[in-house]
């Protein structure tokens, strides 16, 4: 997927643990863990709402739209 | 989560069924085979009076009815899982979608098999000796069949949200 989750990055920045933000914006270490690795296919605006206030960072620190060469070949497929 | 009694009912009821599937394809090969071993007794008991053809048309019918219990059984193994998964809690699964897409198609083909066993009713049936073969596909067979597709349709559509769902944070 394009769209590339930095959530890893801001954590460092803040010298903040996943299991605190877990704790902070009460979502499970498990659905949080999906987020950050980039497995999860979607993210509610409650969600990222909790976590731009918890890390105090807009949606634009945490997501990223990267164009790989994979997406650019199934965009030139279609 | 609390499910409603219908289903152990129908999970009982299914399984019923399966065992009758199965009694049904023993008896109708049983017939066959003593139809084949002993054509006069078997033409006495059925009220054919002995007449070849109509000894010929019995064996089509008990070879369909043969080759139907597999079918029946196909389709009443599908309901069955899918009441598993139900009671389970988990009923929109990709595989109940094909499952309802396979139990469609097999009763497309039941609907046209029951066409065949009609006319082979028919052509065994003779006015000294009529045979009455109770074999009818109704409009409502026809509805039921689309209605399966759809809802084969439906529940992949469910299975795809659920699925999307599943994978939102």
């Amino acid at each position: 997927m394009a769209i590339v989750v930095k959530l890893d990055e801001v954590l460092h920045d803040r010298r903040m643990t996943l299991t605190e933000l877990a704790q902070r914006i009460d979502l499970t270490l498990a659905n949080l863990s999906i987020l950050k690795t980039g497995k999860a296919r979607a993210i509610r605006f409650s969600t990222l709402e909790a976590i731009c206030l918890a890390l105090s960072c807009q949606p634009g620190d945490l997501l990223e739209y990267r164009l790989d060469s994979v997406d650019l070949e199934q965009r030139c497929a279609a | 989560m609390k499910h409603s009694a219908a289903l152990p009912v129908a999970w009982i009821t299914l399984r019923i069924l399966i065992a009758f599937v199965w009694l049904f394809f023993a008896c109708v090969l049983a017939l066959l085979l003593w139809s084949l071993l002993d054509e006069g007794s078997t033409s006495k008991l059925l009220g054919l009076g002995g007449l070849p053809q109509s000894m010929s048309g019995i064996r089509s019918i008990a070879i369909l009815g043969i080759l139907t219990a597999p079918i029946n059984y196909a389709i009443l193994k599908c309901l069955l899982d899918m009441v598993e998964t139900v009671r389970s809690g988990d009923p929109f699964v990709r595989e109940n979608a094909y499952r309802l897409s396979v139990i469609a198609w097999l009763l497309l083909i039941m609907g046209a098999g029951n066409i065949i066993f009609a006319s082979l009713g028919k052509g065994v049936s003779i006015s000294q000796h009529p045979f009455y073969l109770d074999v009818t596909w109704s409009v409502n067979g026809w509805l039921t069949v689309i209605l399966t597709f759809v809802l084969a349709q439906v529940f992949a559509a469910g299975a795809r949200m659920r699925e999307d769902l599943e994978g939102t944070v």
